[in-house]
């Protein structure tokens, strides 16, 4: 293994090099070359370090992918160091039309798997068309779009030997970019069935981009009669269909917590509902650097079934207990659920990322946050729970 | 502005400073696209700026912290390079650091400590010396150099740094 040291020293233009470079610095009269000083050198340093530190790298390719990460999940050194254990290369891809989307990465831990993409132009013009109609798409709203957006694959069920042939429709989630770049990046989150993953051959099949305006003609004056434009703006025409394989053994098991430990839940709210709302029997508890998964039984407790009586009206036009269990499935999702960091710091589950709930019959329930940025397990301390509280082991 | 160079003092430069901007660059940036802009800007400045040096020491001195500030400006401006096209890629390869190197470990640093182990462990600066270079509060990168040995100490220590 080369040293930093020796690394840093042999990272140096050649004599060529320099020389050219000492041309590119005299006046005009005294250099008869042509080429820009800026794209001279800029191809001159490009070949010297090249040179020097590409002997262990297969491509360019990933470094910029790993950039494209830490800007979507975080540039700390440790989710930077997290990064580069949960990302396996992939680079499969397809061209059509000039255009090529090639899948650079898969992103997974234990709980959760994201492909990342990539789309250029074989040109190495911005990918999206530089016309008036096209200039103000933006990714504030996410609004880029594939016509068809589908993995077709074999998912198997986790803790099970169950599996079965989807072929799913999925929604590319664009990272952040400008109207003339000339790559753009999206994920595709292949949780979306929270049991199921996908292993083994997949494909990804992508149907041209387009994005969607909706905006009103009205004027002040006017608003009654109001127009409403809704259409969609067609950007890139393709067809990219694109197999790989999903390695099944890359990801680290999740850290499994707190099975068949109970808990009672406070919910703050204003007015409060009886309190606790409900008792908790903990099923499974997952926890890994992108999700965190709570699978629990619970029992409403009498008195806060009572309070929900009360406040029933027919008027809502759903039979009681349709209505008692909208209301619970909003409260259960306002429970105090929060992680404690081991710097000390508690911070709610719901502020860490996008929440989901599902309730199963019997009484069952899942809370899973997919983390905006990735947080390694061992920067937890514990897993607060209601009334109960769940030290995190560390490795 | 500087007098137009001649191809001695043209020489002089490229052959003592070339070298340690691109190492700059890479160290601060992670990546070799934006280096070769940096080094081009640096040289730049220096024959539009024409800065009077009262030394050698002075003259390294201001290219060290012009190559910095220059790579600061360019993180601010955005964030994220996606210019590289496939097929430009293979000339243009990004370093790949071997895994569990210490490169690889100072990589994952923060720019501002990246450079800090640069400037001490490579270039053999004191932290007195290196705060006076990037204008930081000899405290601030003391506590910096305390950080990163923490993070980095096995790895030095394996390459027989102290």
């Amino acid at each position: 293994m080369k040293s930093y040291h020796d690394t840093m020293e042999s990272l140096r233009f050649s004599p060529e090099d320099k020389a050219a470079m000492v041309q590119a610095l005299l006046p005009p009269a005294a250099s008869p070359r042509k080429l820009s000083r800026r794209k001279k050198m800029a191809l001159l340093a490009a070949a010297a370090v090249a040179a020097v530190l590409c002997a262990a790298c297969a491509t360019g390719l990933l470094q910029d992918t790993f950039a494209a990460l830490a800007a979507r999940f975080g540039d700390s050194p440790d989710q930077m160091q997290s990064i580069q254990t949960l990302t396996q290369p992939v680079q499969a891809s397809a061209t059509d039309n000039g255009v090529t989307i090639s899948v650079e990465a898969v992103i997974r831990d234990g709980n959760h798997i994201y492909l990342l993409s990539r789309m250029t132009r074989e040109d190495d013009q911005p990918v999206l068309p530089q016309t008036e109609q096209a200039k103000n798409v933006s990714n504030g709203d996410n609004t880029l779009q594939f016509q068809t957006d589908t993995l077709a694959g074999t998912y198997h069920e986790a803790d099970s030997d169950a599996s079965t042939d989807l072929n799913a429709t999925t929604t590319a989630e664009f990272l952040s970019f400008e109207v003339h770049d000339k790559s753009l990046y999206f994920l595709h989150d292949l949780s979306f069935l929270r049991d199921w993953i996908p292993t083994g051959p997949i494909t990804l099949t992508l149907e041209n981009l387009s994005s969607h305006e909706r905006y009103s003609t009205s004027t002040p004056s006017s608003v009654t009669e109001a127009q409403i434009v809704d259409r969609e703006i067609p950007l890139v025409e393709g067809t990219w269909t694109i197999p790989f394989s999903l390695d099944s053994d890359h990801a680290e098991p999740p850290l499994s917590l707190g099975r068949g430990q109970t808990f009672r839940s406070e919910i703050r709210r204003n007015p409060p509902v009886a309190s606790p709302l409900f008792e908790g029997t903990i099923q499974t508890i997952r926890l890994s650097p992108m999700a965190f998964y709570l699978t629990y039984d619970y029992t409403v407790a009498p008195a806060a079934l009572e309070v929900l009586t009360q406040k029933y009206s027919p008027a809502c036009q759903l039979s009681l207990d349709q209505w008692i269990a909208e209301e619970l499935s909003f409260l259960m999702m306002e429970q105090n659920l929060s992680l404690t960091f081991t710097d000390g710091t508690q911070v709610p589950l719901s502020s860490l990322g996008s929440v989901s709930g599902a309730f199963s019959p019997d009484n069952r329930h899942t809370y899973a946050v997919q983390f905006q940025k990735i947080i390694p397990p061992d920067t937890i301390s514990s897993i607060t729970i209601g009334d109960l509280t769940i030290p995190v082991p560390h490795k | 502005m500087r007098p137009p160079l001649d191809r001695q003092e043209a020489e002089r430069l490229v052959e003592t400073y070339a070298d340690l901007i691109l190492r700059l660059s890479y160290t601060y940036l992670n990546q070799t696209q934006d280096a070769q802009d940096i080094c081009q800007t640096v040289f730049l400045k220096l024959l539009e700026r024409a800065p009077a040096f009262a030394s050698p020491a002075h003259e390294k001195a201001w290219i060290i912290r012009t190559t910095v500030n220059t790579c600061k400006d360019l993180l601010k401006s955005h964030w994220r390079k996606t210019t590289v096209a496939i097929e430009a890629a293979a000339h243009i390869p990004a370093p790949i650091p071997e895994t569990g190197s210490l490169l690889a470990a100072v990589n994952l640093l923060p720019p501002k400590y990246r450079i800090v182990i640069y400037l001490h462990y490579y270039e053999g600066y004191t932290a007195q010396e290196i705060a006076h270079l990037l204008g930081r509060p000899p405290a601030t990168v003391l506590t910096q150099l305390r950080r990163g040995r923490e993070k980095l100490k096995p790895l030095l220590e394996k390459e027989g740094y102290p």
